[in-house]
């Protein structure tokens, strides 16, 4: 079996195309990011990093008040000046957090009050109390110079996604229809090991490479911004970015990349074994790559196209392997499943729904190769 | 150790409406078998059924006893298959390719090692062994084909046109290779070319169209062509007019004239002499008129 995985592995490893479409998307992430780096603005946010109070928020308004009047009479502020207001902003944010922390709190109790009121003690009601109880965790209150963890949990969902995402496709794919296009089916499926133990080496192989994969690419993202702008803001919550202000979910940056980094694999390996599966039922390479890079990225594709109204369809891509490999739609605000009455949050639905999902895709994949004829 | 059977029992096979394989009955004992079939008969779709890689419209295949469907990887595991069309990963070196299918085979990583080097010393490669087989010759591919096949010492080994392509030399080189190896197994070997077969087979089997003519050892299907196969002297000018008129075989041009080999079921001329059939004879009474493939 060991023998199976390791030539499974270099027949995998052993493909020009995905050093090829590394290189060419490594190079392309190196272009964006660097149009998105910055001088490092540490110096700046350490005099009020720390727990912000409202004496500090005060301080803060009223010191960016004075940056402003002085523009508003036609005075040239300095760089730094100009780069301080970030750091006043970021303390008045976290001052407007909690101000709306506290607005949400006091709708959703009211809210809960009156389902107890009305003794509807049902699913809606277990879903209230539930956010509540998140929501009243969060504590976003301390100040972090965060840009560099923020960006690298920032690469995470975007170009980690596409390079995890096209190397699965690029180098998974053809898994299969490589052994029918060559012929080599012949010896495999009449093979001992050839319908069953080829199956495990193969999914063993695949997931061996998307490990590797999430690794480069979180070790690409590491040093990267390591190297362009520090290693700072860890401690921060994701508060700190405003796209997660809808979160119930209390993480610092550090917890949330290992998080991210745990769901993309994790997703990764699901999206491997649909990969495999398209593999083994497609009769050639560019089919199987075409239905493959069709599931990747429809669910991006369509994002753009479709009103912001149809929630209901936002709602089922967030089922799809890319949006789950994207790791922030689950975690950007409170969403939960109906499951027997009770409200699952979303990322903890997700891993059964994929659980699930795979199962049912590897039971399938086995029993494909198990009855699979060469053509004649 | 017992006798082997492989027994094809009612076994036939359609691909839509086209029946490639009509309710074939055989059965098989340790020996080799020659296929002899023209294109289209079922030859390729019988192997394929026998190893396992396509699965019978209808009828079953037994060996000693059991169904091969419910043996499944302990028939797998008996059976060694060089298809028609070699198949390599060209990229691999003959030694890399070997020891993958021995995985493929089951074997461990010691037995494999010296199974391939004793299989690449049979086939007389151990020289390339390092080498890309993407740079092989038709020849040395071939050797690597039958090496794949040969690495679970097979006790079914079938093997589907394994000279077309072949050289003259290479083709006695297999010959003779095959020859060696085929005692204690089952060995079905498909061919056109019957000089492949004479000497080597057990038995030969007939397809035609789908279905079994003929299976017998090639003496008593020789015999049933005793006073079928005649030799006739005639003039330059005649050859045209005979070969329009009888299956004609061998043309040999004599000093008198020009030697014909006829294959009739009467006598074709009064001159006509009753020759000792060959395989050959054997072939084109059955396939005269068909693609010898």
């Amino acid at each position: 079996m060991r023998e199976l995985i390791g030539y499974e592995l270099y027949k995998i490893f052993r493909q020009k195309s995905i050093y090829l479409m590394s290189l060419f998307l490594l190079a392309i992430i190196v272009f964006f990011l660097l149009q998105m780096r910055g001088p490092s603005l540490n110096f700046l946010y350490q005099k009020w990093e720390g727990p912000v109070s409202s004496q500090d928020i005060e301080k803060a308004i009223k010191e960016d008040k004075i940056i402003i009047n002085k523009q508003e009479q036609g005075i040239d502020i300095t760089w730094e000046e100009l780069k301080l207001r970030n750091v006043y902003s970021d303390i008045n944010d976290i001052g407007r957090y909690k101000t709306i922390q506290e607005e949400k709190l006091k709708v959703l109790n009211g809210k809960i009050s009156k389902f107890e009121n009305d003794g509807d003690l049902g699913y809606q009601y277990r879903k209230l109390k539930l956010e509540k109880e998140m929501l009243k965790d969060v504590k976003f209150s301390t100040l972090y110079y965060q840009r560099p963890a923020e960006q690298m949990n920032e690469y995470l969902n975007t170009f980690g996604l596409i390079f995890v995402g096209a190397l699965i496709i690029f180098g998974l794919s053809s898994i299969f229809t490589r052994e029918y296009t060559t012929g080599v089916d012949n010896y495999m499926l009449s093979s001992i090991n050839g319908r069953k133990k080829i199956v495990h080496a193969k999914i063993i192989a695949s997931l061996i490479f998307v490990g590797v994969v999430t690794l480069i690419s979180v070790i690409f993202d590491l040093t990267f911004w390591n190297i362009m702008d520090g290693n700072d803001g860890w401690h921060a919550d994701i508060h700190s970015i405003e796209k997660y202000w809808d979160s119930p979910y209390s993480f610092t940056l550090l917890s949330y990349f290992f998080i991210q980094v745990a769901y993309q694999l994790f997703a990764g390996f699901a999206f491997t074994l649909f990969v495999l599966f398209i593999s083994a039922i497609s009769k050639n390479s560019l089919v199987s790559f075409i239905i493959c890079s069709f599931v990747f990225a429809f669910p991006l594709a369509v994002e753009t196209f479709i009103p912001y109204d149809m929630q209901w369809f936002f709602n089922i891509l967030k089922f799809t392997y890319t949006e789950i490999m994207l790791v922030d739609v689950l975690f950007k605000d409170f969403f939960t499943i109906n499951v027997f009455g009770y409200p699952i949050l979303l990322p903890i639905f997700v891993i059964g729904f994929l659980v699930a999902i795979s199962i049912i895709v590897v039971i399938l994949l086995y029993r494909v190769i198990a009855n699979k004829q060469v053509p004649s | 150790m017992d006798t082997l059977h492989l027994v094809v029992e009612h076994l036939s096979k359609k691909f839509g409406d086209n029946t490639v394989l009509d309710d074939i009955n055989i059965e098989f004992t340790e020996g080799v078998y020659g296929i002899l079939g023209a294109n289209g008969s079922g030859k390729s779709t019988l192997m394929r059924i026998l190893v396992t890689v396509l699965k019978p419209t209808s009828g079953k295949v037994i060996l000693d006893g059991e169904n091969i469907k419910k043996l499944d990887e302990e028939y797998r595991n008996l059976i060694g298959y060089l298809p028609q069309e070699i198949a390599l990963y060209k990229s691999f070196t003959a030694e890399r390719f070997l020891m993958y299918i021995a995985s493929l085979k089951g074997l461990n990583k010691n037995e494999a090692k010296n199974k391939v080097s004793e299989l690449l010393e049979l086939v007389g490669l151990t020289e390339y062994r390092k080498k890309k087989v993407g740079t092989f010759s038709g020849g040395m591919k071939q050797r690597v084909g039958i090496a794949q096949a040969l690495l679970n010492d097979p006790k079914v080994l079938i093997v589907d046109e394994p000279t077309a392509g072949l050289d003259p030399k290479e083709r006695i080189r297999f010959r003779n290779l095959l020859s060696a190896i085929s005692s204690n197994r089952i060995v079905l070997l498909s061919t056109h070319i019957v000089s492949d077969i004479d000497f080597i087979a057990k038995e030969i089997v007939i397809l035609k169209q789908g279905k079994l003519i003929k299976k017998d050892a090639p003496d008593n299907l020789l015999g049933q062509l005793n006073e079928k196969v005649w030799t006739v002297l005639i003039s330059e000018g005649e050859l045209q007019q005979y070969q329009n008129k009888f299956k004609v075989g061998n043309i040999i041009r004599r000093e008198n004239g020009i030697e014909l080999r006829i294959i009739s079921d009467t006598k074709p001329i009064e001159t006509a002499q009753a020759t000792i059939p060959n395989l050959e004879d054997l072939y084109l009474y059955y396939f005269d008129k068909e693609t010898i493939l």
